[in-house]
């Protein structure tokens, strides 16, 4: 038993998928030059007012209600009052006092069961501008300021950094299948911040670290295993450790204090004067939300995946979609190698797979012809190869590959391969029976494979009298 | 003094150089005496009030429109690099 009480909450910061941003018509493209979608508004020119756009607040709409959360009737903004270049008006347009939504859960997976975890609130707010430090002065990109950007809070319930990161692959898997967000790590579109603290059993001392803007799993699960060693070390020495925030060093693996220069934080929270309270439509309340993760998993479970194999599935809503239709007609041990061996070994990032280069119905048409024998597995295997590396459906290569040979002409071959092996028919003829496979071996080949071996078999056992 | 110290920390926060204080702890306090007359209205069963009844936020459809005059927003800003906006950084690395 560990002698440490460990507790760690999240925030997570998830950029939402509009065209325009949250206050302003100003397009969301962070492939633009710098400073190329901006305007008097998200530059906080003064004198501006914000209008907010309908769809980011129907996403956390949507994400609150997927995330099993209350939902209050009426909406507001709040101001967070803070003096840094990163948000020029001098605030963000946050929410505080009411959220989206409140006291939700995320199902997450754990083995062969679906367990819950707390969400304390959504909050939808604007993302700030990029900044780029150099020798004391910051360059700043307003694209990205003024995107919507959802808060995603939980308590402090995770005792350990793997159950943490199950979790935020559970949300961020959620968050794909609703389509509010890419949730592309890389590029900052689902950042995570971590509160720790770590105390001697029983103690109740609070000395809660942050740790700011982790955008990958491992700086997650690495930056907290440093944390959690370090103040148990320093508890161990009876050294204080200070409530504060902390940068991941990716290079060096340890985390690093953080000073703001002259900077306390106050954010003197009001109500936005410029944004009224508003009503929550109906409609996105009613609205059906798309299948989600778990929806899924479970679905493959009852058709006898183990979990393993279906979380790999779920980690792309196209994929486990695709398969749930292809279990329609078949049973997932018939499926699972082709899908998951030799289907995906030709995909880089299965969670952007998004299309393959067939539907499901070829994707059926093929497993049938596989079924009857028509293509022999190693020219499956090619088919599949084919139509992943260069994007053909496989429907077109079915035809292609497996215009079988008629049986006159199988036989033909069978009689060739016979006069040509004449020592190895001796042999099968004095009760080697084994030694069929190499006449087999031969004929397909002779046929480039586009003949069913077990036809061939039957017209060599008959030539031969054997059976 | 309280309130000086008050004024203090704003000024602090929004990074704004005062050079008389007394100036504005004088005038903070008249506007605080103002407000302190609300607490001798009774207002036990009264809900917070934040907006006026009539006003409601008008959502905006979700459509992009470009902003003609962008260089014009680089008036404002201290200084301009490429396509950047430069500042002060306010943050230091330890
Ligand atoms: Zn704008």
């Amino acid at each position: 038993m560990s002698e440490f009480d460990v507790k760690i909450g999240v925030e997570i910061h998830v950029q939402l998928k509009t065209k325009s941003k949250m206050f302003c018509s100003c397009k969301v493209d962070l492939k633009s030059e710098p400073n190329r979608n901006i305007c008097p508004i998200c530059t906080g020119q003064p004198g501006t007012l914000p209008t907010p756009n309908e769809k980011a607040v129907e996403y956390a709409v949507i994400v609150s209600r997927a995330l099993n959360s209350k939902i209050p009737d009426f909406l507001y903004f709040s101001r967070k009052n803070y003096f840094y270049p990163d948000l020029p008006k001098g605030y963000q347009i946050t929410q505080y006092g009411i959220s989206t939504g409140y006291n939700g859960s995320v199902p997450v997976i754990k083995d062969k069961e679906v367990i819950y975890f707390p969400i304390e609130r959504v909050n939808l707010e604007e993302e700030t501008a990029k900044s780029i430090y150099v020798d004391g002065k910051v360059f700043l990109d307003y694209n990205r300021c003024g995107i919507p950007l959802l808060e995603i809070v939980t308590p402090p319930v995770f005792d350990f950094p793997d159950i943490l990161i199950s979790f935020l692959k559970s949300l961020r898997r959620t968050l794909i299948y609703l389509g509010v967000s890419d949730c592309n790590m890389e590029e900052g579109e689902f950042r995570v911040d971590t509160n720790i603290s770590v105390n001697l059993k029983g103690a109740t001392l609070d000395s809660r670290v942050e740790i700011k803007n982790l955008n990958s799993f491992s700086a997650i699960k690495e930056s907290l295993e440093y944390e959690i060693r370090r103040q148990k070390e320093a508890i161990l020495n009876n050294a204080v450790v200070t409530r504060e925030t902390r940068l991941w060093d990716e290079v060096k693996k340890e985390t690093r204090a953080m000073r703001k220069k002259e900077f306390v934080e106050d954010y003197r929270y009001f109500p936005e004067p410029d944004l009224p309270p508003f009503e929550v439509k109906k409609e996105w309340l009613t609205k059906e939300l798309p299948l989600l993760p778990d929806y899924y998993f479970r679905e493959l479970i009852k058709k006898g995946a183990d979990s393993k194999e279906a979380e790999i599935i779920i980690s792309s809503p196209f994929l486990a979609d695709f398969t749930l239709k292809v279990l329609e007609k078949f049973s997932f041990q018939k499926v699972k190698g082709w899908i998951l061996t030799e289907i995906l070994q030709y995909v880089d990032d299965l969670e952007s797979l998004r299309e393959l280069p067939f539907s499901f119905t070829d994707f059926i048409l093929f497993l049938e012809n596989l079924e009857k024998g028509l293509i022999p597995r190693h020219i499956g295997q090619e088919i599949i190869r084919i139509s992943m590396t260069e994007k053909v459906n496989i429907s077109d290569l079915i035809k292609d590959k497996v215009e079988i040979k008629s049986a006159s002409e199988v036989d033909k071959v069978v009689e060739e391969v016979i006069r040509e092996n004449a020592s190895v028919v001796e042999k099968i003829r004095a009760g080697k029976v084994s030694a069929i496979s190499f006449l087999i071996g031969q004929t397909m080949s002779k046929l480039k494979g586009k003949a069913n071996p077990k036809e061939v078999k039957e017209i060599i056992e008959k030539k031969l009298n054997i059976k | 003094m309280e309130l000086e110290k008050e004024v203090k920390r704003i000024s602090e926060l929004a990074r704004i150089k005062i050079e008389d204080y007394n100036y504005f702890v004088e005038n903070f306090l008249k506007i605080l005496n103002l407000f302190k007359k609300i607490n001798e209205l009774d207002l036990e069963n009264e809900k917070p009030f934040f907006y006026l009844e009539h006003l409601k936020t008008e959502l905006r459809k979700d459509e992009d429109i470009e902003f003609a005059d962008r260089e014009l927003l680089f008036l404002n800003s201290p200084e301009k690099k490429g396509n950047f906006f430069v500042a002060e950084s306010p943050i230091e690395l330890g």
